[in-house]
């Protein structure tokens, strides 16, 4: 956390969110589709976009937020502030937080990265955010976005019990190929359920994703970021994927999707000895941000 | 009626046959029109049913655009709501292919449009 910068930062948004200015590209309910005059897309300007779907009341929320430059591509060399406000009525919005991002890279896309801040919401509703950019050799400037804080998750929530699912294991990859869309499979993944895996009291790293659902460099690179840390922690941890759908494309889910909420794939989810929820990390999913969190898990308790 | 009538009847016919034909190829909206950019926003029921995406191209506009049941039951390219998350978050180009006569404009394909 730190204090803003300087106070227009602030007193721009508020106006924005006071005289009723859209700051979002989320369409309005029933809004008429074709161009969207009110959201002025222009040229010269950044367009902000949220990459995270299932934010909710609590602390420590992982916010991830795409700029997307005047040349239509991701801006990933700035430093963006944050400051977050609560629309607490018609024409009023109140400043609630602030927080520094940090561009992560995305897996397998070079060139590409999405900012990553941690912030609190106190309350449910619909939230906004201001992020100054500032980019090399430019003037700083500010783009902002609102969003929809949820009362609860629809995943489960950090410190709790996650749902003990009896997802599909194999020891072949014949076996496993019939119902994982990695190519090539790696059998240690569905070596164990995640109802096994809770009861071998150990820390495991869980994720849910589709691989093999698509050509394109869009897919795929979490299972290589779940074999990353599974080289970089051994045994000290189980390891398991959990494919989305019943047979590799869209169609059936898969139970557990349904029992662990989920809006979206990919998801990585960290769960402590105990059976506990520590981390979930949805979407952009680096081995940068995972380990540091699933080592914590592997770190001896004081007794 | 002089053969040289008959003829220039005939010709005449053709020729607004011809023309008939032409207005009305080009009168007849276009069957699907297509646009390329940056997913700014996917708004859907769960992992696979998008509901609308909104889309920003080099210009600078943004064009939001309602879905069709079709995304996802194309057999050849299915298209999740995840999957169109997963180009929003990488920042990788789609190309959407849509219908607009007089109403809502509906996306019925989104391809991936990386490239040059």
């Amino acid at each position: 956390m730190f204090k803003l910068p300087r106070l227009p930062h602030q007193a721009a948004l508020l106006c924005a969110i006071v005289l009723g200015v859209s700051c979002a590209p989320t369409p309005a309910p029933g809004a008429a589709p074709g161009r969207v005059a009110a959201l002025q897309g222009t040229p010269g300007q950044l367009t902000a976009a949220l990459a995270t779907s299932d934010l909710a009341v609590g602390t420590d929320q992982r916010f991830l937020l795409v700029i997307i430059g005047p040349d239509n591509a991701l801006v990933t060399d700035a430093e963006v502030d944050l400051a977050f406000f609560k629309v607490t009525g018609p024409g009023t919005a109140q400043l609630r937080s602030t927080a520094t991002s940090e561009m992560k890279p995305t897996p397998g896309l070079p060139g590409r990265g999405v900012y990553l801040a941690r912030a609190d919401f106190d309350e449910a509703g619909e939230w906004g955010v201001a992020a100054r950019v500032a980019r090399p050799a430019a003037e700083p400037a500010e783009v902002r976005i609102s969003f929809q804080i949820k009362e609860r998750s629809a995943t489960p929530r950090i410190g709790d019990p996650v749902p003990a699912s009896r997802t599909l294991t194999g020891t072949t990859e014949r076996e496993i190929e019939a119902f994982s869309s990695a190519r090539p499979v790696d059998p240690s993944l569905y070596r164990l359920s995640i109802a096994d895996a809770i009861s071998a009291r150990k820390p495991f790293a869980v994720l849910f994703a589709t691989p093999g659902f698509c050509t394109s460099r869009t897919c795929g690179p979490s299972l290589d970021v779940l074999q990353a840390l599974k080289g970089r922690f051994g045994t000290d941890a189980n390891f398991i994927h959990v494919e989305i759908y019943k047979d590799g494309r869209p169609g059936e889910m898969v139970p557990s999707v349904a029992e662990w909420g989920l809006p979206s794939e990919p998801w990585l989810f960290l769960v402590d000895a105990d059976g506990r929820l520590a981390e979930k990390l949805e979407g952009s999913i680096t081995v940068d941000e995972a380990a540091p969190a699933l080592a914590r898990l592997l770190t001896p308790r004081p007794s | 009626m002089s053969r040289r009538a008959v003829a220039v009847l005939i010709a005449a016919t053709a020729a607004l046959i011809v023309a008939a034909t032409v207005w009305i190829l080009l009168s007849r909206p276009p069957e699907y029109v297509e646009i390329r950019g940056l997913l700014v926003d996917v708004q859907s029921r769960g992992i696979e049913h998008v509901e609308s995406v909104t889309l920003r191209t080099s210009d600078g506009g943004l064009h939001l655009f309602l879905a069709t049941p079709e995304l996802l039951s194309n057999p050849e390219a299915p298209v999740t709501a995840s999957h169109l998350r997963q180009h929003l978050t990488g920042g990788i180009p789609v190309l959407i292919r849509y219908r607009s006569a007089d109403g809502p404009s509906v996306a019925f394909r989104i391809l991936d449009a990386e490239g040059p």
